[in-house]
């Protein structure tokens, strides 16, 4: 029954793949103009990502738990002590999130509850219920902003973690959860647990993709299927570009052998579950209004062929070299290649299936979103967007060789990724009134 | 060809010649005294370098798998690629 609409779908991804591998080539000439050293914490991912494929390769079971439990014990204790710099290479990438930690007036008018308003803004409402949480307990002072953000940060580190050694458990320790674990410690994704000063990195989440899958090959009377949808749903509520996970996990339930509709349903079900469940404490337990956030509507889309003024900007076509080169920039510095890379060598189809289908909603999502204070500003949400990454190192982590091989291309995406944050080329242009 | 000498010579290949001319990027571009993107390329390589040469004595030879491992000489050409990439 659902075998045309899976063909559509899929074909729909090797198109959206090809757009952005059409958009890498106008990208690369910007891109390598500003190579720039990536930063301690990209050396430390990808150092710890390197030690435990390494690890896990040749021990035994006994000492692969160990090392991965030391490893990341240790990746979380460098999380809190390495703190990323507010700037790299001259330029602020954290978006607004430096300005809402700086002052005071600006977090409370982004979080109304942070200053005693009874509302909440519906577009990341438990990152802004954790964040006007930490503030408070820190006594709504000036630096109590700036404190919540970086609580939030390391919160999110530590629930990737937890959620990396959730997969290890169900999965039983095996080698190839252990090289999931490895290869997910590279993502450009975790440099957001750095302390990094904006919300929308929350949105994706580490064991929702190899839990999904976990439930669909096996028929066992286990809880991978509901613990996935519910952990996707969470990072949803954290930021609502987790929808687009959500999104990829319903279509990705598409593709399993039998009760198709029945596993996407579920699936869908405890996402959203966790995603809104929220929404009853604010309102009946809180007394809190939900808001629509007004700067959810400064979403913009590209047009095909005309441009269009959007908050006094200029928002150029698709079809024109500045809006490629953007989705190219995104594109690479998200670790797009690594889901082509890991595509091309998959053996098993249901694992390729599904893996295009979990990454479709974000990358038709790249191309045709305008990230409105420009790609080098907007990192967090585009990291967010695209959770087809935990399909893709669930892929490349088949075998060692092939995680080796991914670690590589992951390692060329961490520089790509500090050189389209230190690119000034791409700028956006404010227009005067 | 004496093993000392291919030894040396195999060094100098692996790390004495991207040293000296990382070194040497580094004396012609010090603004200030200060290079500063010569010491983050080095710092990278070398966390890189260190993290896939530390394992190496762990495990015993039976549980050896398909070899995954960078050769040593890389790091030192990263370092010294990053740095030119960036000069340029």
């Amino acid at each position: 029954m659902m075998r045309v609409p899976v063909t559509a779908a899929l074909l729909a991804g090797a198109v959206a793949l090809a757009v952005h591998a059409a958009a890498w080539g106008a990208a690369a000439g910007v891109v390598a103009k500003s190579v720039h050293p990536p930063p301690l914490q990209s050396a430390l991912a990808l150092g710890g990502s390197a030690l435990l494929l390494r690890v896990v390769n040749v021990a035994s079971h006994r000492r692969r738990m160990l090392a991965t439990g030391a490893i990341l014990v240790a990746f979380g204790i460098a999380m809190v002590a390495v703190p990323l710099d507010l700037q790299f290479a001259g330029n602020g990438f954290m978006g607004d999130g430096v300005d809402y930690a700086l002052s005071r007036d600006k977090f409370e008018r982004n979080i109304p509850v942070a200053g005693g308003n009874p509302e909440i803004q519906f577009k990341s409402h438990l990152g802004d219920l954790f964040l006007a949480g930490v503030d408070r307990m820190f006594g709504r002072t000036e630096d109590s902003p700036g404190i919540a953000y970086r609580t939030l940060s390391r919160a999110g580190g530590f629930l990737f973690l937890g959620e990396l050694l959730l997969v290890i458990v169900v999965l039983r320790g095996s080698r190839r959860a252990c090289r999931y674990v490895g290869l997910a410690l590279a993502i450009p994704l975790v440099i957001g647990f750095f302390g990094y000063y904006e919300v929308g990195y929350m949105s994706a989440s580490a064991a929702a993709f190899p839990l999904l899958l976990h439930s669909m090959r096996r028929r066992t009377q286990g809880h991978a299927l509901e613990i996935g949808g519910g952990l996707q749903g969470l990072h949803a509520a954290f930021h609502g570009f987790g929808l687009l996970g959500i999104a990829g996990g319903v279509l990705a339930a598409l593709r399993d052998r039998d009760r198709q509709i029945w596993t996407a349903c579920r699936y869908g079900a405890f996402a959203l579950a966790a995603y809104l469940v929220w929404l009853l404490v604010y309102i009946v337990v809180f007394g809190w209004s939900v808001m629509s956030d007004p700067y959810s509507g400064h979403i913009a889309f590209r047009h095909l062929t005309t441009s269009a003024y959007f908050d006094r900007r200029l928002v150029h076509q698709l079809l024109s070299w500045r809006a490629v080169t953007e989705v190219g920039m995104a594109s690479l510095a998200i670790g797009v290649p690594l889901l082509v890379f890991a595509l091309v060598r998959a053996k098993s189809r249901l694992e390729r299936h599904a893996s295009l289908l979990y990454a479709l909603p974000g990358l038709l999502f790249l191309v045709v979103w305008w990230p409105s204070a420009g790609v080098g500003h907007d990192m967090d949400l585009l990291l967010g967007a695209f959770a087809g990454m935990s399909a893709a190192i669930w892929l490349a982590s088949r075998t060692p060789r092939i995680a080796f091989q991914a670690w590589i291309v992951l390692a060329v995406v961490h520089v790509m990724f500090w050189a389209v944050v230190a690119d000034r080329t791409m700028e956006r242009i404010w227009i005067a009134q | 060809m004496p093993s000392v000498l291919r030894d040396s010579a195999i060094l100098l290949a692996q790390v004495a010649l991207p040293a000296i001319v990382i070194l040497f990027a580094a004396w012609r571009d010090r603004y200030d005294g200060k290079p500063d993107y010569v010491v983050p390329w080095v710092v990278f390589a070398g966390i890189m370098w260190v993290a896939w040469a530390l394992p190496v004595g762990l495990s015993p030879p039976r549980l050896r798998r398909s070899r995954i491992e960078i050769p040593h000489w890389v790091w030192p050409w990263v370092a010294l690629g990053g740095v030119l990439v960036f000069r340029r």
